[in-house]
This record gives structure tokens, C-alpha cells and sequence, in this order.
């Protein structure tokens, strides 16, 4: 009976200290809201300053004027974005040697990941080649985030190594997640990408792990293959169809006079994927060596059984100038219903619908 | 007389255990809470966020938008789900046979044309009648068929979608035009995911512009305004709780996002629930479980989407009874769970919480509350004891409440008016005494109808809003309060 009433008792006495606390915490918040905004205002100024020629010298002391976590967001929220590339390593350089920056970098080697998070962040803009081993140890954390953010870093590092370590690790993840986090470090690695072609260029092999293979082959649709496409077309025959796949999609965005041929011998693939990857192809490349044998193939793969490859062969058809149009036209009126399906769904699209499906289709 | 008058003696103290107990199993989820809220803080900190869509570095996601007689929203509707903040996201509307001029008024809208219906039906449902795609919006795809329910409907936009992921959302429900962005933050993350969701909040005193919050306000009326305190505590610290102790069994069938593959892996939505949310998302999880798939279903906390809450006790009483039937509907359905190693975290504390801790709850209050009443007409339980037991066990409910309302006063500050702060802890009174007693009434009648076996879902009543379209109150937000409700 005591007990419980001192439980009551107690139990009062914390809801009065907590409503005390959310209302206090509301006036204490909107004055700082204010105050945050002011400082915002003030990185805002001298990032302007720097855009109009100045040195970064202002920027950086009006960061070492603020708090180390207001200087630290303020930063990664604004420079980046507004910041050409070219003058990143000038203010890179002018940020490393602040004390706030040293302890923040020295919060990478932290057991909290909260900490290894601002320091991957912050990485970003004021790594350096000397950062190599320090990003090496974030690219591998045990924390997603962080492993993430600092892949942002290697630009500053500029390591060719990490590059390809990276794309290693793509390949473990694209197993598992293929185009969240691939897309998500694509862009990230947009600002090494003479280095990213390079590795994925290197990493074509076709004994080595169709895994590693996707991820060469991911890097090289968003950097260019151009460099690589006899490699590419080697894989053609691959034995696990993931690649193949990744083989005709890459296809759609290179230029070689074997592409034609690799892309018909694909379309008739038994696996359904890679042959609606291979019709995707021939439309987005547009003229192939022998247009009507890609027509033909098309045409026929109208009434192909999967419903994706028949979607694919239809939109590319449309893509095709006036024969794939004259080839929709034809099979509008198909004996077979599900060609003329097809055929209806691809030649009453309007260009700009036509565009979008064909691409995500 | 006195064997009575002690037997209602010994039963308090296990009903106060109880009691305890259960609000003890809250504080935890309150405790595992807290870090978690920090983490989704520090990660959607600053303007990464807007980044991410510049990059397209986010999973392309279709919309699946069930409707049935909406022909006054849902062009706006459509409109606010198309220019939602996100770099790759299709609507895939479905027209649940709507006998007003709901696809009239799409059609008209959005230009569409007839086009052949080629996607496979893997998931059996009532016949397509056609497909339709818009001219002036590619990603805008509509499905007119027969009559079969949300469940139905769902299944057809399921097969419909193009995307690896999906998202069900009410055509009713505002989502915050940034809230796609933010729940596909997991997904991004590296980490198996099958499922993320998203916190639902109360729009009824809001002000709405365009289909979109612009002011969030606290309901100056009684009814919703106790709500408010409920979704509160119910999203932001049950299911941010449970996220820790991964035993997330809800995701809202107003908000969430799924990987298409695992929704049709379990043949999609099962039709004749009331329910459909938490049973797909039980089905889910065991199918997680016997695969042995490390996929997790995180709650995420920051991207919000508005419902509007019953205004009128007896529209609140409806659909209070529904969802407890829907919950015992579910938990019936799956009891081969209940305490089974083999589905660990699902099976030993997740399920015999939502059993005992939910579902039998309002049975146990009601045991509670006459024991106390006899016991102290009968002279065994003194008037002081039966004050302190009262209170200590509701004190703690209340606490828990305030607690929610700090936690997101700390995290989001939603409600910038002091006003409206302060409605808001008055309101945690409320809820605590009283509405909480109140909603143990509908909840208990909800027995009564299962065991009838009535199935049916009761007319629900909207009020709307001042602009744009009026959000319903959805099964999933409904699972999500009733969870809460010890």
C-alpha cells in the first residue's frame, strides 16, 4: 500500500519535471532556431564572398567562430552544393589546420558512429591524399552510413586503390540491394570517375565472380565502356544470366560495329530478362548494321512469352524511325493477339511516354 | 462472504502486476526508443536529404492508390501523389469499381488512353475491365476494375507495379511531399530490407493547402485532439521502440514501403481482413522467418503522412471495435506463432506481446476494474489502497504519453504554436483518464462481434478538411494506436 503510493507519488512528481522540460525545451527551441538561423546566414555571406573571388580565409573564420556542430553542418550543408570542384581544395586546404576540423577527423577512429559519421562527412570536403588510410578504415565500418559518406571522400584522396576496393565492395552489396545503394555510390564516386573506368576496366574477367563482374559492369554504364567493349562483348556468353543481362543493358550505350550481332545473338537468351534487356537495347541504340534483321527481331519478339520482353520489343520498335513504326503498324493487325497487344500499347504512346517507359520498363 | 472477500484480495496484486508489468514492457519500448530517434536524427540532419534526389540515388518506388467513390479528391489526390518529391516514382491508381464518376473524373484530368493490359495476374483478384496511361503524366498508370475490395485493389497495383519497391497509400492519406525520400533512407543504407514505415499524424486542425499540410495544429475538440496524443505515442516511441527489439508487426496500410518481390513471394494482400495491413505484414515476417532472410522492417520516424481521426464518439466507437477485431482476427489467424522458438523475436516476444499485452488487455482492465469495485464493496480492498492502485497504474500511462509528446517536441517540434503544446499535455490527462476507459468499451465489443463472427467494416464518417483532399482513417495507422493501447 506505501509502495504504491509513493509510486504515485514519485510518478507526479516526474510528470510535473516533464512538462516543465517539453515547455521549457519549446521557448529554448525557438531561440535557438533563431539563433541558428542567424549563423546560417552569416556561412551563407562568406560563402558568397568566396564565390565573388575572395579568399577562403573569411569562410574559415567565420566557421571557427561558430560551434563545432553548427561549423561542421554549415558546411556540409552549403559547400558542397554551391562550391565549383576547382575551388574546393583551396578551402580544403584552409580548413585543415582549424582545431575544430582536426577534432573532428580525429572522431573517425571513435566507437561511436555518430562520431565516424561527421568525420566521413567532413571528409568530403577537406580530404586529402595524407587522408588515404583514414578513409580506407571508413570505406570499411561497420555502420552503413558511414561507409557510405565516405566513399564521398575519395575525390579528395584521389586513390585508384580505394576505387577498386570500393567497386569490390559494390559487388558484395549489389547481391543484395542492386539499385539503391549502387546508384546511391555511383553518385558518389562521379567525381573519380576516370579512375572508377579504369578499375571496373581491370575487373573484367570473365572467370572471376559474376558478382564482381556486375559491379565492373554497373561502373562502366555510368563512366563509359567505350574503353572496354571488346571485354564487354566477351561476356556475352556468360553462364550466369545476371551478367548477361548487365552485358545487353550495357550495350544500349556503346558504340562498336560487333554490338548489332551481340545484341541479336542475346535476344534469343532463354533467360526472359536478358532478352527484354537485349530488345531495350536495340532501341535505345537506334541504327545497328543490319536494320532490318533488328526489325525482324523485334517483330518477333512481339509475341515472345514474357510480357517484359514483349513490352521492350514494342517500345524499341516505336524507337526505331520509320521502319519499327511501319513494323507496329503491321502488327497492330496481327493474328495473334497477344503481338497485337503489344503493338497497341508501344505505337499509342506519346514520345515523352514513350521515352520514360522505355528506360524503366 | 469472506472467502469472496478474499479471493478478490489475492486477485489484485496479480492484476496490478499486471498492470506493471505492461507499462514496464512500454518503458522499455520508450528506452529502446530514444537511441533510435537520435540515430534517424543524425542521419536525416540537414539538406543530405534534398542531395540524395539530385543524385538519383534513391530506389524507384510505385504508389499503389486504391479508390472506390472518390470523384471529389481524387484528381487532387493523384495530383499531389505525382508531384511528390522523389526522382522515380510511378502511380499506379486502381478504380475499385467505383459507381460514381471517379474514373470519369481521372480520365478527364489527366488525358488518358486505353491501352492493352499486359502484366501478368499473379495474385488472383476480380477481373480487369482496362488499362489506362495518361499523356500528360507517363508515370501515372490506372487500373479500372470489378468491384473487390481495398485488399483486391491492392493485389491488382501490386501486379501492376514496374517497381522493385512499392508503397500502398490511402487516396485519401496527405503524404508530406518529402516523405517518400526520407522512408527509403534504409534502403539506401546497404543493410536487408523488406519493408520501411513511415509515422501517421492527425490532420484534423490542420491547415491544408494544395493537398499539403501547411500549419500542423493541434484539434481544439476533445475527441480528436485525445488522438492526437495517442498516434503520438503510438508511432513515435512503440514503433521506434520495437525497431530495436525487431518485433515490428505493423506497418501502415496508409504508409509504408515494401520490396514487390516479398509482397508477391506471400500472394500479395489477403481480401476478407479488416486487417489487411498487420496480416500481411505477420504473413511477411514468417515468411522472413522460415527463409531465414535477415530482412529487416524498420520503422522510420521522420517522413510523415496526415489522416484524418473520427470526430464523433460514435464514428470513434466503430472503428475502435473494427480494429480490435481486425487484431484478434490476425492474431487468431497466425497463433501457430505464439511462444515458438523457431520465428525467435516474432514468435517469443513480439506475438505474446500483441496477445496479452494487447488484445486481452481491454479484458484484464475490465477484470481489473470490477475486482477493485467488489473488493472494496465487500469490505477486502480499503478506499486508499484502491486510490493509490488506480493511480499508480494509470499514472504510468500517462507518463508514457508525456513522454511521447517530448519526444517529439525534441525531435520534430511539429507544433510551433504554445498553445497547441499545452492542449496537447492536457490532453495526455485526458487520454489517460478516461479515454483510455472509454475506448476499453469499443474494444471489448469487438469480442462480442468476432465471436458472432461478424466480418463487416461499419460506415465510416469523414468530416474533411478546409482544401484539398480528405484523408480516412486508415487499418494500419489503426493497428498502430490500437497496439498501443495497454
Amino acid at each position: 500500500m506505501s509502495a504504491l503510493l509513493a509510486a504515485a507519488l514519485a510518478q507526479g512528481v516526474v510528470v510535473v519535471l516533464m512538462i516543465v522540460a517539453i515547455i521549457a525545451h519549446h521557448v529554448v527551441g525557438r531561440r535557438g532556431e533563431h539563433r541558428r538561423s542567424e549563423r546560417e546566414a552569416l556561412v551563407a555571406l562568406a560563402l558568397r564572398e568566396l564565390l565573388l573571388g575572395a579568399t577562403a580565409d573569411g569562410l574559415v573564420a567565420t566557421l571557427r567562430s561558430l560551434p563545432r556542430r553548427h561549423a561542421l553542418e554549415a558546411l556540409l550543408d552549403q559547400v558542397p552544393t554551391r562550391v565549383p570542384a576547382t575551388r574546393l581544395p583551396e578551402i580544403a586546404e584552409a580548413l585543415r589546420s582549424e582545431p575544430w576540423v582536426r577534432s573532428t577527423l580525429g572522431g573517425a577512429r571513435s566507437r561511436r558512429w555518430g562520431r565516424r559519421l561527421e568525420a566521413a562527412r567532413l571528409l568530403e570536403v577537406v580530404a586529402s591524399p595524407a587522408n588515404e588510410p583514414l578513409v580506407a578504415a571508413l570505406i570499411d565500418d561497420r555502420h552503413p552510413a558511414v561507409r557510405a559518406a565516405a566513399v564521398r571522400a575519395l575525390a579528395g584522396v584521389g586513390s585508384a586503390h580505394l576505387v577498386r576496393h570500393v567497386l569490390s565492395r559494390f559487388a558484395r552489396a549489389l547481391a543484395e540491394q542492386p539499385d539503391a545503394l549502387w546508384q546511391l555510390d555511383t553518385a558518389a564516386l562521379r567525381r573519380v570517375w576516370q579512375h572508377v573506368a579504369a578499375a571496373a576496366t581491370s575487373m573484367l574477367d570473365a572467370d572471376g565472380d559474376p558478382a564482381s563482374l556486375r559491379s565492373a559492369l554497373h561502373a562502366l554504364r555510368a563512366f563509359g565502356a567505350q574503353g572496354a567493349v571488346t571485354r564487354v562483348l566477351e561476356l556475352r556468353a556468360h553462364s550466369d544470366s545476371a551478367v548477361r543481362r548487365d552485358v545487353a543493358t550495357l550495350l544500349a550505350c556503346v558504340y562498336h560495329h560487333e554490338v548489332g550481332a551481340a545484341l541479336l545473338e542475346l535476344a534469343g537468351d532463354p533467360d526472359a530478362d536478358v532478352r527484354a534487356a537485349a530488345a531495350g537495347a536495340m532501341g535505345a541504340q537506334g541504327q545497328l548494321g543490319d536494320t532490318n534483321a533488328v526489325v525482324g527481331a523485334l517483330h518477333q519478339m512481339l509475341g515472345d512469352a514474357a510480357w517484359q520482353v514483349r513490352v521492350q520489343a514494342g517500345l524499341s520498335l516505336a524507337r526505331l524511325g520509320a521502319p519499327g513504326r511501319a513494323a507496329l503498324r503491321g502488327a497492330r493487325d496481327h493474328h495473334d493477339s497477344v503481338v497485337r497487344d503489344a503493338a497497341i500499347l508501344a505505337s499509342g504512346l506519346p514520345d515523352g511516354a514513350l521515352a520514360e517507359l522505355s528506360v524503366a520498363a | 462472504m469472506i472467502d469472496a472477500a478474499a479471493l478478490l484480495s489475492r486477485l489484485e496484486w496479480p492484476l496490478l502486476a499486471y498492470a506493471v508489468a505492461l507499462n514496464t514492457f512500454y518503458a522499455l519500448l520508450l528506452a529502446c526508443a530514444i537511441p533510435e530517434m537520435v540515430a534517424h536524427l543524425r542521419l536525416s540532419r540537414g539538406s543530405r536529404a534534398r542531395r540524395l534526389v539530385e543524385g538519383e540515388g534513391l530506389p524507384p518506388i510505385s504508389l499503389l492508390v486504391p479508390a472506390y467513390n472518390e470523384e471529389v479528391t481524387i484528381v487532387a489526390s493523384v495530383q499531389s501523389f505525382l508531384t511528390l518529391e522523389y526522382p522515380r516514382h510511378e502511380v499506379v491508381l486502381v478504380n475499385d469499381g467505383s459507381t460514381d464518376g471517379t474514373l470519369q473524373r481521372v480520365m478527364e484530368a489527366y488525358d488518358l488512353y486505353e491501352v492493352p493490359h499486359v502484366v501478368e495476374a499473379t495474385i488472383p483478384s476480380r477481373p480487369v475491365r482496362a488499362c489506362y496511361r495518361s499523356r500528360r503524366f507517363s508515370r501515372l498508370l490506372v487500373v479500372d476494375k470489378e468491384n473487390g475490395g481495398k485488399a483486391d485493389s491492392l493485389n491488382v497495383a501490386l501486379d501492376a507495379a514496374r517497381y522493385p519497391y512499392v508503397s500502398a497509400v490511402d487516396s485519401d492519406t496527405l503524404v508530406e511531399p518529402d516523405a517518400l525520400l526520407r522512408l527509403a533512407r534504409p534502403f539506401l543504407l546497404g543493410t536487408p530490407v523488406a519493408a520501411a514505415a513511415g509515422t501517421i499524424r492527425v490532420v484534423n486542425a490542420c491547415r491544408v493547402e494544395h493537398g499539403r499540410v501547411v500549419d500542423a495544429r493541434v484539434d481544439r475538440r476533445l475527441l480528436p485532439g485525445v488522438q492526437t496524443v495517442e498516434y503520438l505515442r503510438a508511432f513515435l516511441f512503440g514503433r521506434l521502440g520495437w525497431n530495436r527489439l525487431g518485433g515490428n508487426l505493423i506497418i501502415s496500410g496508409a504508409f509504408g514501403v515494401f520490396r514487390r518481390e516479398y509482397l508477391l513471394a506471400i500472394g500479395g494482400y489477403r481480401t476478407g481482413s479488416v486487417t489487411e495491413d498487420m496480416d500481411l505484414v505477420v504473413r511477411l515476417r514468417r515468411y522472413l522467418a522460415e527463409r531465414r532472410l535477415p530482412d529487416r522492417l524498420p520503422f522510420i520516424p521522420d517522413p510523415v503522412a496526415w489522416t484524418e481521426v473520427p470526430g464523433r464518439l460514435k464514428v470513434l466507437a466503430r472503428q475502435r471495435e473494427r480494429w480490435h477485431r481486425g487484431l484478434l482476427g490476425a492474431l487468431w489467424s497466425h497463433r501457430d506463432l505464439l511462444c515458438n522458438p523457431r520465428y525467435g523475436t516474432l514468435g517469443m516476444v513480439a506475438f505474446p506481446f500483441y496477445l496479452f499485452g494487447e488484445a486481452l488487455a481491454p479484458v484484464v482492465e475490465l477484470v481489473g476494474w470490477l475486482v477493485l469495485a467488489m473488493g472494496v464493496l465487500a469490505g477486502a480492498v480499503d478506499w486508499s489502497f484502491a486510490g493509490s492502485f488506480l493511480l499508480a497504474a494509470y499514472g504510468y500511462g500517462l507518463l508514457l504519453s508525456l513522454a511521447a509528446i517530448a519526444l517529439d517536441e525534441w525531435s520534430f517540434s511539429r507544433y510551433s504554436s504554445r498553445g497547441d503544446l499545452l492542449r496537447l499535455v492536457g490532453y495526455a490527462f485526458v487520454e489517460s483518464f478516461g479515454y483510455r476507459q472509454l475506448t476499453v468499451c469499443f474494444r471489448l465489443h469487438a469480442f462480442w462481434r468476432a465471436l458472432r463472427g461478424d466480418a463487416g467494416w461499419g460506415r465510416m464518417t469523414r468530416e474533411g478538411f478546409r482544401d484539398g483532399p480528405r484523408p480516412a482513417p486508415t487499418l494500419g495507422a489503426a493497428a498502430e494506436v490500437a497496439s498501443q493501447h495497454g
